[in-house]
């Protein structure tokens, strides 16, 4: 396979634009630092104001906290709810037909980047290959940037042992803090050469005909367009239960979730795969910001207040779920503390956000991106009370529960339970011909697991807010013949800095 | 003159927006839409019918003071979990289904500004104005998804909306209006997934058919026959691998909301009351009340009245059936109308097999179903026909040649106005059939006490008792509210007859202990511990000897059982039966 080498000056040059381009450029809006010192200072304040009143009357401070937690709830369920509706409206997901997607001659197709970053991937290298070169678009007009930190030497020499196409091609990427995706990213970007980038992971399996229809899709959408995202599904859903509720999950944010935010002209929090870009605007936005640990979903909120515009394109790309218990709870509590961060990263400046985005986009960010992370730790909490007061009736929950207040977390009680099971109910009918429909009951489980994440995702942006916790593919025996190597790789992933 | 709209299922596939427009849907301002839909056939529809309902309903209330005495309590029962004296939500009891008492709540909140929310019963109409509104706006868009062309349409949607059941119980603040609201639009989504085959179609009916369960009792065998259609429709679609997943998958998606409905409430009322069906067997419930003031008639009467009940809701009935059945077998008729069947007449089973098993009162209004059934059916027929014969006009192009316009009326002036008058002839006769039924005192025993002496001539003693309704509700408020006594002294079980308008009118309710009180029953066995000195009781005869008071103490009311000295008696007035008022002066213990 070619290797692209060149003088370590300018891979250092290169490094330094994808690593600080963004934060020197715009360090508002890098997660180089996750809290403004305003930001600190008005946190401590709040916490602060509400130790000062919980030591002046509990009860008060309790109430004040459970209404203001009420109230988040039920405008995160009514807005669920409300997306759904709204999903409907399918003007917002580009379909394009096979035989359209096909019948483009070759000569019209823009030339085209994909770029997959594979950071201890040796084991499905073989794999990866295979699925990109299923990929039906002519090979001169396409270049497959395999990005790999040039320390990592096994994939390397993996990498190095196999002989696919022409349009392949390992860059390797000067070894260097932080070890992220974006930074992956950001230096296969200095050297893409296609007007349109496609990001892939290393064990996604695209329908071949995807970059077809994402090109025909651009084609006839305007330039402020900047992203078109594919769906995204699970090729090894029926490995245990963790895969079965996360393809249920993903069902549900690619079928009601994501159309519906769409069709409302919401800011989207991009997925960290199959998202294809036009590359001169990507490029203008500074590229993706390597010290978000979910720089997918922040680059579309950047997106969206530059007033690019994000569609749907109807073509899946099969990946690999998490099946492992601690794996899936590293690697959610990742995209937790990244939710966390790029809200905060965003609201530095709320009013300048509201200038950008309007009021309706600043509210769909807060109820999705920061209500998304909050509400999963907050739910212990109230799962907890609810099971108090059922079982002990404590007189000083009847205290802190305004009657008001009390009739609205019922409904979110009840029907907030009941919507998010019956949207998963739903959901199963999306994926694998609706045999998960049982899965889908006990889903609260799941929702359990997210809760823990999140958890930990939260110590983890006090703690160490750049930590990338690595996810490791590759765990599905149909994947991996060499078991042994895959859970090497799982150590290793601990280990990681 | 165009009077079918092209309807977006039919346009021909591939026939998508032109290549160059980027945004072939961009919404446009807040404002437009609005205008847009408000100058739409459906806003139009909203807007007359809610304005036409809102005069009834104030005429029944203002004027009229028509005030159905089982509306008045699902007000008051809304009423009791916000304003009485141990504001709870339990307070709303579990004799009735909550949902018709929940959608007053938003209007009770603001009985300070107007009081005739409480004191005339508006929040409980308004209620109804709403609900029915929205219930001829979903027969309006069901008809329209069936494809049934814009004339006949209009015309049944109105022949639905005056039809004077249907006006009466727009205005009068029963659960009838939100139970045919949410029915029809059971109909019109499970219609909607027969055609489509969409899951989201789907779910939407479920949610309507879960809301209705909360609205009445019926809408159990309305899932009860509705389930057996999607199971059926979703297995024979084949679907691949599995058709049996396939309709077990669709059949829980339908299911769902209305089991997680019925057993929530079920569950609720268990903890509460300690009984998962009080609406049963409470009591209060039903058969308690059947067994008081059931009158005991044999099974050809009942079956004969149960005829005699549909020949004046639906006149044309059997006529209707017939020409659906020969339209079925001639294969002209859609599939979909099953499903209609289904959700409307399975529903409507229910009463006509609970009556027939002397379980329920023959209420006239246990038949309004037959309205929309009807409607529909005979929409549906239209719509066969309509289908038939664009299907021959296609024929006939595809061989001549020529191309139509998109979306251009295949159909002529002629078939229309024969369509419309086949929906007069059919449906017409109901308005003034249902009318006279409704005074009937047979068959519309109900309706024609409580609107009797508005359209009478000469007043009968039950017109002129009904004039008094208003007058006996309020004597009784207006003696207590003159009183100035202190919160909770006068212990009340709100079941016995115009209680709750009593306890709606009074501007301090909060002097009653009432039966939704946690602490009802210690107060009821020792009224004097607990501060309070007076007990107010019905006569007990009929209903009156369910009631708590007279259950606790059989010689209260005739005597003040030893513990009490009788203080004022109010006499019998309307729905009002004579009460009398005592006060305690020991404890009923030491009476022995």
């Amino acid at each position: 396979m070619r290797r692209v080498l060149m003088p370590p000056a300018e891979a250092s040059l290169r490094l330094e634009a994808s690593t600080n381009g963004l934060a020197d450029r715009v360090p508002g809006l890098s997660a180089r630092r996750v809290l403004s010192f305003g930001q600190l200072i008005g946190i401590v304040l709040l916490f602060g104001l509400f130790f000062v009143v919980l030591v002046a009357s509990p009860v008060l401070a309790v109430t004040i906290f459970v209404s203001f937690v009420t109230v988040l709830y039920v405008i995160a369920i009514v807005y669920r709810a409300y997306l759904y509706l709204r999903s409907t409206r399918s003007h917002v997901v580009e379909k394009i037909s096979d035989e359209e997607a096909r019948a483009v001659p070759e000569d019209e197709l823009p030339f085209y980047t994909v770029m997959i970053p594979a950071y201890r991937e040796a084991a499905i290298i073989q794999h990866l290959v295979e699925n990109i070169s299923r990929i039906d678009y002519p090979i001169d007009r396409l270049e497959v940037l395999l990005l790999v930190e040039e320390d990592d030497a096994e994939t390397m020499s993996q990498l190095m042992q196999s002989d696919p196409g022409p349009q392949f091609c390992v860059i390797p990427v000067p070894a260097a803090e932080p070890r992220t995706k974006p930074k992956a990213l950001n230096y296969g970007l200095t050297l893409a050469r296609g007007e349109l980038v496609a990001v892939f992971d290393a064990e996604d399996e695209p329908d071949p005909l995807q970059l077809r229809r994402a090109a025909i899709a651009m084609s006839r959408l305007t330039l402020d367009t900047a992203c078109v995202q594919a769906k995204l599904s699970y090729n090894n859903t029926g490995q245990n239960i963790i895969t079965k509720w996360f393809t249920l999950e993903y069902a549900m944010w690619f079928s009601y979730f994501l159309p519906g935010l769409a069709s409302m002209e919401a800011p989207i929090p991009l997925g960290g795969t199959s998202n294809h870009f036009r590359r001169e605007a990507l490029r203008s936005l500074g590229g993706w910001d390597p010290y978000n640990v979910t720089e997918d979903a922040d680059l579309g909120i950047r997106m969206f207040r530059e007033g690019f515009n994000v569609r749907i394109l109807e073509s899946t790309t099969y990946e690999e779920a998490n099946s492992d218990f601690v794996n899936w709870i590293k690697q959610r509590s990742r995209w937790f503390k990244g939710y966390l961060q790029t809200f905060f990263i965003h609201m530095r400046h709320p009013l300048e956000l509201v200038d950008e985005m309007g009021w309706k986009g600043v509210a769909h960010f807060t109820v999705f991106v920061g209500g998304t992370p909050i509400l999963a730790i907050l739910n212990p909490i109230f799962w907890l009370l609810t099971i108090l007061w059922f079982v002990a009736h404590p007189h000083f929950l009847i205290s802190v529960f305004p009657a008001p207040i009390y009739y609205l977390g019922l409904f979110a009680f009840a029907f907030g339970n009941f919507l998010l099971v019956y949207l998963t109910v739903l959901s199963s009918r999306e994926v694998k011909n609706g045999q998960l429909i049982l899965n889908a009951l006990f889903i609260p489980i799941y929702w359990l697991m997210m809760s823990m994440a999140a958890y930990k995702g939260l110590w983890q942006m006090i703690v160490t807010p750049a930590f990338w916790e690595k996810t490791m593919h590759g765990l599905h025996p149909n994947d991996a013949p060499n078991l042994e190597q895959a859970s090497d790789s799982v150590g290793a992933g601990r280990t990681e800095p | 003159v165009t009077l079918t709209e092209t309807r977006p299922e039919e346009y021909p596939t591939g026939a998508v927006p032109a290549m160059g427009d980027p945004y072939p849907a961009r919404q446009s301002s807040f404002g437009q839409r609005w205008g847009r839909r408000i100058r739409s056939e459906g806003g139009i529809v909203i807007i007359v019918s809610f304005v036409a309902y809102f005069i009834v309903a104030m005429l029944l209330d203002f004027k009229y003071h028509v005030f159905p005495l089982d509306g008045v309590s699902r007000m008051a029962n809304a009423y009791y979990v916000l304003y009485s004296r141990d504001p709870h939500l339990a307070a709303i009891g579990f004799v009735w289904n909550p949902l018709p008492s929940i959608a007053t709540m938003p209007f009770l909140l603001f009985k300070d500004l107007w009081a005739p929310l409480t004191t005339l019963g508006v929040a409980a109409s308004l209620v109804t104005v709403i609900s029915m509104t929205g219930a001829v706006y979903q027969l309006l868009r069901c008809l329209g998804d069936w494809g049934v062309p814009r004339l006949p349409r209009l015309l049944l949607t109105a022949l639905f909306a005056l039809n004077p059941m249907i006006i009466f119980y727009a205005g009068n603040g029963m659960s009838e209006a939100l139970y045919l609201f949410t029915l029809i639009a059971t109909c019109r989504y499970l219609l909607r997934w027969i055609r489509d085959g969409d899951v989201r179609s789907l779910s939407y009916a479920a949610v309507w058919l879960g809301l209705a369960y909360l609205a009445r009792n019926e809408a159990a065998a309305a899932a009860l026959f509705a389930g057996i259609v999607v199971f059926v429709i979703s297995y024979r679609k084949k679907a691949q691998p599995s058709p049996t997943r396939a309709a077990f998958s669709d059949l829980s998606i339908f299911a769902l909301p209305f089991a997680a409905c019925f057993l929530g409430w079920a569950f609720a009322s268990d903890v509460i009351t300690g009984q998962p069906f009080a609406q049963f067997s409470s009591q209060y419930g039903n058969s308690a009340q059947i067994a008081v003031n059931g009158a005991k008639v044999d099974l050809t009467y009942r079956l004969l009245h149960e005829l005699k009940s549909v020949t004046y809701m639906a006149p044309a009935l059997l006529l209707i059936v017939v020409l659906v059945l020969m339209a079925a077998s001639a294969g002209q008729l859609d599939k979909r109308v099953w499903g209609m069947v289904a959700v409307l007449g399975g529903s409507l089973s229910f009463s006509l097999i609970t009556y027939l098993d002397d379980k329920i009162f023959p209420w006239f209004r246990f038949y309004i179903l037959l309205i929309p059934i009807e409607v529909l059916l005979v929409g549906a027929m239209v719509a066969g026909l309509v289908a038939a014969r664009e299907k021959a006009r296609a024929v006939a192009e595809a061989e001549g040649g020529g191309a139509t316009e998109l979306g251009a009326s295949h159909l002529g002036a002629g078939f229309l106005i024969t369509c419309a008058l086949a929906v007069l002839v059919l449906i017409g006769p109901s308005i003034p059939l249902t009318a006279a039924g409704m005074f009937n005192p047979i068959v519309g025993q109900e309706e024609t006490t409580e609107l009797g002496f508005i359209f009478h001539d000469h007043l009968t003693a039950q017109d002129k008792s009904t004039e008094q309704d208003y007058a006996g509700w309020t004597t009784i408020g207006r003696y207590f509210s003159s009183r100035h006594l202190p919160n909770g002294d006068v212990v009340v079980d709100t079941f016995s007859g115009c209680v709750p308008a009593v306890y709606t009118t009074v501007p301090n309710p909060k002097i009653f202990v009432i039966t939704n009180d946690r602490d009802f029953q210690r107060v009821v066995a020792d009224p004097l511990t607990f501060g309070v000195h007076y007990m107010l009781v019905p006569k007990p005869t009929g209903l009156g000897s369910l009631e708590a008071l007279n259950k606790a103490y059989p010689t209260l009311y005739a005597g003040g059982a030893g513990f009490t000295k009788l203080v004022h008696q109010f006499p019998a007035k309307g729905e009002c039966p004579p009460f009398r008022l005592y006060r305690v002066f020991t404890h009923p213990t030491e009476v022995g």
